[in-house]
């Protein structure tokens, strides 16, 4: 996902802090209902999030999040032009910052509360690549953190986004990428959608950093375009563990192939759906977190008829932040997190 | 885009296009004694103690998190990475070094592909990240390399850039002190640290492209691998006016972009296209794969695709802010190579290539870099190093490999393949 290559979009949505069990309505709640209360919760369409980066353009804050983005993007070896980025502020303590071929949908956080006293933030993305490429420099993949050692793609059809949603410190990543696989089929076109999210928790003197308990990642047709598509050929991970014990998963799709780099081998959960085409993939800690930074990572292969344009996915991206280490409480509010939601 | 070996994008490697005539020399600049000394290891870390991390340093390596290591080193923190084996962890360490400098081993210049090379039953292997990646980037040199940037485009090749603003970029960014690039020293010192840590020698090293630079600084901290693997090494000691004049033999069979894309604005590009970008587009695709040079050859008229190369190879983002890599490549490519232009040539057009790397004569002093060397012999065995280089390699031409490599004894694998085809590693003896 270069700014070279780019792409189109992914609709992108953030939503950060929302408690458990207000931001997912999960029928099965009970219990984290029972647990926990939302302090505080701030939900932006992806209308407004765009409004607002309009009339935030030249304040300093906004600023400052788009310049951060371009950098820490550059310094993964992710080239974006100014006019391909663009940010906000929401309320007082949010900043969002994203490549503009995404269409955003919604933005939520929220923070929670435990029994225990306890609290916890979340942030939440949905969103998806715009229809078509809206720059004729995007389908060329010079640089990318993102898949390797690629072969077999149509020349040019690459495209790839990426946004950042920051709360108080909190930040989430999410970022996606596609690629036409080479082929000879006249009946539908085949594409690799990839879609990762990586979470960062705050620095916290004395010890007290914030660590990600929950990634979940999710990708399923855009709403409106589930007739595009014939069928969800194939997924990875797999599954956790053994599987990926080289941070490697290889890719291959008929002529297609290229590496998946599974940085965090251990404690994902994959949740593939062919009748809906959606591919989940959750990332647990269990009940005690170990570190101030994680990652999720998805990828599916899939038919796509010949009369649609591209495979329009949306991507629906969440992580939870928590204060403790170690908390007794997390187990039901992960449980409530795996619960879909939908994110249309 | 395949530049050095492993995928990585821009001026990676820019040095290992050098193409020189003094590869080998007599004068090529003898292996100095870099390991860490107090005051070097010192005076570097101090010039390149800020940082952009805060708190535990690999929190922002993403999705290869996991495998990130840090070290600190005078007072500045330096990440790496030891990727799991697929024999034996209990071992010696494989020390890969997939090439640059410019690239960002946590992001787009994981070396998945040099990995995989490896193949199976590999030991443990080890990377170092650049220190350019997280190194805090100051408003004043940031702006010494933007009107640096900006004077390029807007006088090249119809004059030189003025002197002044290439040396600003020198001062301002305190060149050759570790801060972007390696010093042998900061190298060194570093590698201690992380050997040290990890309780664990190095028994193999191999490098792809720039890594035979990275070879000298390692062998000269006192590094001794007895398994040696260069991969279309960058030749390091040879003489910089040759491979300037090699480079720009090699430009004539570039393709060559339509010059009506001058005065455009391509969508989603801040900045119309410069004459300058379309030398620097030519530039780029010497580390093209022949998929990027199929489409240039095809869509020679595209503005967005010139402007795209022409970007890749300054690093260009936001408007005309450039990466640091670009720094990363100028701090260690200019003292690896011997006897650059102090001043521009006079003639007219004005060489793109010769501006671009001005920088490099523009500095009043630059260490002296070790080159690599044999590794010691052990009792019953032969040491050697395995050179591979391909002979359709036009990054690293093979007339400049094989006397580069010959000079010190060592014999070069002729193997079809690209610049840094990880599968060379498989014409190498396994070491063991």
């Amino acid at each position: 996902m270069r700014r070279t290559m780019l792409a189109v979009g992914v609709t992108a949505a953030v939503a950060g802090l929302v408690a458990p069990a207000a931001a997912h309505a999960a029928p099965a709640a009970a219990e984290a209902t029972r647990t926990t209360r939302v302090v505080d919760q701030v939900r932006f369409s992806g209308a407004q999030v765009v409004a607002e980066a309009g009339r935030d353009r030249g304040q300093a804050r906004a600023d400052a999040a788009k310049r951060d983005f371009l950098a820490s993007q550059a310094r993964s070896g992710v080239l974006w032009d100014g006019t391909e980025v663009a940010s906000a502020t929401l309320g007082r303590d949010t900043d969002v910052a994203y490549s503009t071929n995404i269409d955003l949908t919604q933005v939520r956080t929220a923070l929670v509360e435990q029994a225990d006293g306890e609290q916890s933030s979340e942030i939440q993305a949905v969103g998806e690549p715009k229809a078509a490429s809206t720059s004729s420099a995007q389908g060329f993949r010079a640089g990318s953190d993102s898949l390797k050692n690629v072969a077999g793609q149509v020349n040019g059809s690459y495209s790839g986004g990426a946004l950042t949603v920051q709360v108080s410190g909190d930040k989430l990543t999410s970022a996606w990428e596609r690629y036409r696989v080479k082929e000879s089929k006249t009946d539908r076109n085949i594409y690799y959608y990839g879609h990762w999210a990586t979470a960062v928790g705050k620095v916290v003197s004395g010890g007290n950093d914030h660590h990600p308990g929950t990634i979940d990642i999710r990708s399923r047709p855009k709403v409106g375009h589930r007739g595009d598509f014939l069928q969800m050929r194939n997924y990875w991970p797999k599954e956790s563990g053994t599987n990926c014990d080289d941070y490697n998963v290889s890719i291959g799709i008929l002529g297609f192939s290229a590496g998946l780099p599974l940085g965090n081998c251990e404690g994902f959960t994959p949740d593939p759906n062919a009748s809906d085409i959606l591919m989940k993939n959750v990332w647990s800690d269990g009940a005690c977190r170990d570190s101030r930074s994680e990652y999720a990572d998805l990828g599916m292969a899939v038919d796509v008829r010949t009369s649609a344009s591209t495979a329009l996915l949306s991507d629906y991206s969440y992580a939870r932040f928590e204060e403790a280490i170690c908390d007794q409480d997390s187990g039901d509010d992960i449980r409530v997190i795996y619960a879909d939601p939908g994110w249309s | 885009m395949e530049l050095t070996g492993p995928r990585r994008w821009l001026l990676a490697l820019l040095a290992a296009t050098a193409a020189c005539t003094a590869c080998g020399a007599p004068d090529a600049p003898a292996p100095v004694r870099a390991a860490a000394s107090a005051s070097s290891t010192s005076s570097a870390a101090t010039a390149a103690s800020a940082v952009v991390v805060e708190g535990d340093p690999c929190a922002d390596a993403g999705r290869y998190g996991d495998l990130c290591r840090s070290v600190e080193v005078g007072g500045r923190p330096y990440r790496y990475a030891v990727v799991p084996g697929t024999g034996r962890h209990d071992g010696g360490l494989t020390l890969l070094d997939p090439g640059g400098p410019g690239a960002s081993l946590f992001g787009s210049g994981w070396p998945t592909d040099a990995l995989d090379g490896l193949g199976t039953g590999r030991s443990d292997v080890l990377l170092l990240e650049e220190p350019w990646v997280i190194a805090a980037y100051p408003d004043a040199c940031r702006g010494a390399v933007t009107d640096w940037y900006r004077a390029l485009r807007a006088d090249v090749p119809t004059r030189p850039v003025p002197t002044a603003r290439t040396s600003a970029v020198g001062r301002a960014c305190g060149l050759w002190s570790g801060r972007w690039g390696w010093t042998p020293a900061s190298y060194g010192a570093v590698l201690d640290a992380v050997l040290a840590r990890e309780g664990r020698p190095v028994e193999r090293f191999v490098g792809f492209s720039f890594g035979s630079t990275r070879l000298g600084y390692a062998q000269a901290a006192g590094v001794a691998p007895s398994s040696i693997a260069l991969l279309s090494p960058f030749p390091t000691g040879a003489d910089a006016g040759g491979w300037l004049a090699a480079r720009e033999q090699q430009l004539a069979g570039m393709p060559e972009p339509a010059a009506s894309v001058v005065g455009e604005q391509p969508a989603s590009r801040s900045l119309e296209l410069a004459a300058a970008d379309l030398a620097a587009a030519r530039v780029q695709l010497q580390y093209g794969d022949p998929g990027v040079l199929d489409e240039v050859r095809t869509r020679r008229g595209d503005a967005a695709l010139v402007g795209q190369l022409s970007d890749m190879l300054f690093g260009r983002y936001d408007v005309d802010e450039l990466s640091p890599a670009l720094l990363a490549l100028w701090d260690e490519t200019c003292p690896a190579l011997t006897g650059w232009p102090a001043a521009p040539t006079g003639d007219r057009p004005v060489s793109f290539l010769q501006e671009f790397t001005a920088v490099c004569g523009a500095a009043p002093t630059r260490p002296v870099v070790p080159a690599p060397t044999s590794p010691p012999a052990t009792s019953g065995r032969a040491p050697g190093v395995c050179v591979v280089t391909s002979p359709t390699d036009g990054v690293v031409p093979r007339s400049v490999v094989v006397p580069w490599a010959r000079a010190r004894g060592w014999s070069v694998v002729l193997a079809t393949g690209r610049h840094g085809d990880p599968a060379f590693v498989g014409r190498c003896p396994a070491p063991g």
